[in-house]
């Protein structure tokens, strides 16, 4: 009670004019959000990238020549694609310097309101378990315990748990585990070992609505891992080329499209975030700075009252710029948390409408992006407040209580 | 204040009754008043939507009334009961009846969040405007 | 206490300022009442603002306590005006965001004296006892006339520097900011009271009369000619 009247007096102006102090936090919040979703929605794009290629562990993948964008779609969305190329490709893909070995999915697709599947048109994954890249990593965390011909693995954003059972095409499976998180369509990715789909295509004549049929010759993709750039072995695009020119029917995706195409169908929404954010922090220290210069020119007389009754020049400045601040601190706390609201809520029907896919970034980077959005907005209270609060300070206390008479 | 707070509760009745079958609809694309049970019959988000559509319109009644009868009891007693239909607003998805479970339909993609979010509000305007109200109303008469 | 030397105010634009005031020379000894009387535009505010460090003088010195008000850092002036000088302004001088209470507590905020009891006292003693919480647009023109008195008494100024306290204002609200500020006076505080009420001007020791920026006369004589 005996300190300064410093916020208290910033309380009663905000409470005073309701209406503006809630316009001009809005406009800070709207910087703040549109700067911290942009950087979040960028962060988390990057992240589901790095599991999923983590995940898919192939420095390429060989498909039907034209497919390759139907295959970066059921990477990347989970959307089911369906094709083959003899399994004869294989070998000639082998045999082109610098492959340190492959592995061959076959891609199919479960049955769309049939009593026969669990779940329709989902993207199932035919895999040899002893050679594939993308189950490894699970395989090799559960040594002890070899994958059964009738057990599947599914992708973290699967519904059923381990020790549930799965129907496709009539045939009974287990789910024996599920996989780490990627952000992209491997969690919505059920991924049968071979010889158990072979065995499920064999018996669907009988068991399933509609018959599936499988050759054993024939495969979906080829994933290949390369030898080490460091020991000799050929860069990406390099190993590509040359797979593409020695063998016309294939397509070759690498790492770098997948970058590529999700850059691109992020890029409107990011840009349109950029330009918002842009526009909206001078925008928001125009409003603000304004706003106060209006403010301190209305409440001169009040300024010069304060003065008389023993307030400093630093008191009053204190009081303008805090203000200022004030609200600058309030509209970046709003920002942030509309922000993370809405992309906490939204964030999957967002990367799902864009393709695109995506997690949560780490602590660390969100901490730093939600740093940057509150700092810009906190900085456009500052620079706004500063000549409002200086002008305001200086002025003589008779002076400012003759003006204000005008 | 009581007629801002009315307001308030009737806007989100009407964003709430709208958002199921427009805003954030269950099944993705917009649904022509009528068409909910020949489309959703069978799916858990066909009772998402009724409850949802049932608890929208009780959300309306209590911001007319709040509009209508500004004296205190009414007011306050209004807002007590949007703060309590916030809280069923976001349990109805998740819990009281939950949209369906695959992670790709757009119920659970859309519509679940947009609830969530709505719930809150609700909670929060009418939590506010009861607090408010009693402190008004109780300062008045000397509580 | 107050020692003013060829005090001179001017005002306006450099070709043709104004004389607010011109050469004034005064002394009021501490403990004084002193009615300072004089027509509206006389110079009776500019001279207060003068004498309170509200303002600086175009030309001459002001002394207070024994030390020129010029030779006083804003730090000082501002610690001064808060700790030992009650200003009542002509105009309404409330702030409309704060309460009564908060208005009378303001003086005491700056000090940082801690003596919370003390505004509610004043302001029983004004008869706003029921009104501290009030803010300042729910009261009558009188009624913020008296949350300003017990404003520049709350600190126990030795100095008060009054202008017009009761202008426009109904008897009994006069009597009662009359009372108030010689009870201030008896308890030992120098008051310069501008005025035009001749009544009121009759009970100080001496008047300091102004006309057109200029001191009339220096007298005891309680009479206006």
């Amino acid at each position: 009670m005996a300190a300064p009247p410093v916020f208290d007096l910033i309380a009663a102006h905000l409470r005073h004019r309701p209406v503006q102090s809630v316009i001009l936090l809005l406009a800070v919040a709207i910087a703040a959000a549109a700067v911290f979703a942009g950087r979040v929605l960028e962060q988390g794009r990057l992240k589901a990238l790095e599991q999923s290629l983590a995940r898919l562990g192939a420095d390429l993948v060989v498909v039907p020549r034209g497919l390759s964008q139907a295959t970066e779609q059921a990477i990347l969305t989970g959307q089911p694609a369906t094709f083959t190329l003899p399994r004869s490709v294989e070998a000639k893909v082998q045999s082109i310097p610098g492959i340190e070995r492959t592995a061959t999915q076959l891609f199919l697709k479960s049955l769309t309101n049939a009593a026969c599947c669990s779940a329709g048109n989902l993207f199932l994954v035919a895999f040899n378990p002893e050679s594939d890249f993308t189950v490894r990593p699970w395989l090799e965390d559960h040594p002890d315990r070899p994958l059964g011909p009738d057990e599947v693995l599914a992708g973290a954003a699967m519904i059923p748990e381990p020790g549930d059972t799965l129907r496709f095409y009539g045939h009974t499976f287990t789910l024996a585990g599920k996989l780490a998180a990627t952000g992209s369509g491997l969690d919505l990715t059920i991924f049968i070992p071979r010889e158990g789909a072979l065995r499920m295509a064999r018996e669907s004549a009988q068991k399933a609505e509609a018959e599936l049929k499988i050759s054993p010759e024939e495969v979906s993709a080829i994933l290949v891992r390369l030898q080490p750039e460091a020991e000799g072995g050929p860069p990406a695009w390099k190993a590509a080329y040359e797979i593409e020119s020695r063998i016309p029917e294939v397509s070759v995706i690498q790492p770098d499209d997948l970058f590529v195409r999700t850059r691109q169908n992020l890029s409107g929404l990011l840009t349109l975030l950029r330009g918002v954010g842009g526009s909206a922090w001078p925008a928001a220290v125009l409003l603000l700075g304004l706003t106060f210069a209006l403010s301190v020119n209305e409440q001169k007389r009040e300024i010069g009252i304060l003065r008389a009754l023993g307030g400093r020049r630093e008191f009053i400045f204190r009081l303008v710029f805090c203000e200022v601040l004030a609200l600058a601190l309030a509209g970046g706390i709003l920002g942030l948390s509309l922000a993370g609201g809405i992309l906490l809520g939204f964030s999957r029907l967002i990367a799902v409408r864009l393709h695109v896919p995506w997690l949560w970034p780490d602590l660390p980077a969100l901490g730093l992006s939600a740093g940057l959005a509150f700092s810009l907005a906190v900085s456009a209270g500052g620079l706004a407040g500063l000549l409002p609060a200086l002008s305001a300070s200086r002025l003589e206390p008779a002076e400012a209580m003759r003006r204000g008479e005008l | 204040m009581s007629r801002s707070l009315g307001l308030g509760i009737l806007a989100l009745g009407i964003i709430l009754y709208f958002t199921p079958t427009r805003l954030f609809p269950v099944c993705g694309f917009p649904l022509p008043p009528g068409t909910e049970v020949g489309l959703l019959a069978g799916h858990a988000c066909y009772k998402t939507l009724r409850v949802t559509q049932g608890l929208a319109g009780l959300t309306f009644i209590l911001g007319l009334a709040a509009l209508l009868w500004t004296r205190p009891p009414i007011a306050w007693i209004s807002s007590l009961a949007a703060a309590g239909l916030g809280v069923l607003v976001i349990l109805t998805p998740l819990a009281i009846a939950p949209v369906c479970k695959m992670p790709t339909m757009p119920c659970r993609l859309g519509t679940l969040p947009a609830l969530v979010i709505l719930g809150i509000l609700l909670l929060a305007v009418g939590g506010a405007g009861t607090l408010l109200l009693w402190k008004r109303h109780g300062r008045a008469t000397g509580l | 206490m107050i020692q003013a030397t060829d005090l001179s105010k001017r005002y306006g634009a450099a070709g043709r300022p104004i004389a607010a005031l011109d050469r004034v020379s005064f002394t009021v000894a501490a403990g004084e009442f002193v009615a300072l009387v004089g027509r509206s535009g006389s110079g009776k505010t500019t001279l207060l603002s003068l004498l309170a460090g509200l303002t600086r003088p175009s030309q001459g010195t002001v002394e207070l306590f024994g030390q020129d008000l010029a030779s006083r850092d804003e730090t000082a002036l501002a610690k001064l005006r808060g700790n030992t000088i009650g200003f009542i302004f002509q105009f309404p001088s409330l702030l409309p965001t704060l309460t009564v209470l908060a208005n009378a507590s303001l003086p005491l905020r700056f000090a940082e004296r801690p003596e919370p009891e003390r505004p509610g006292a004043l302001l029983e003693q004004v008869g706003l006892g029921e009104r501290i919480h009030f803010f300042p647009h729910q009261l009558s023109a009188g009624e913020s006339r008296r949350v300003a008195v017990a404003r520049a008494l709350v600190n126990r100024p030795c100095l008060i520097l009054a202008d017009e306290p009761t202008g426009d204002l109904d008897p009994e609200t006069e009597l009662t900011i009359l009372n108030v500020l010689l009870e201030a006076h008896q308890q030992g505080a120098t008051l310069l009271l501008a005025t035009h009420n001749p009544a009121l001007a009759s009970q100080a020791d001496r008047l300091i009369r102004l006309e057109s920026g200029r001191l009339l006369n220096l007298g005891s004589d309680p009479k206006l000619s």
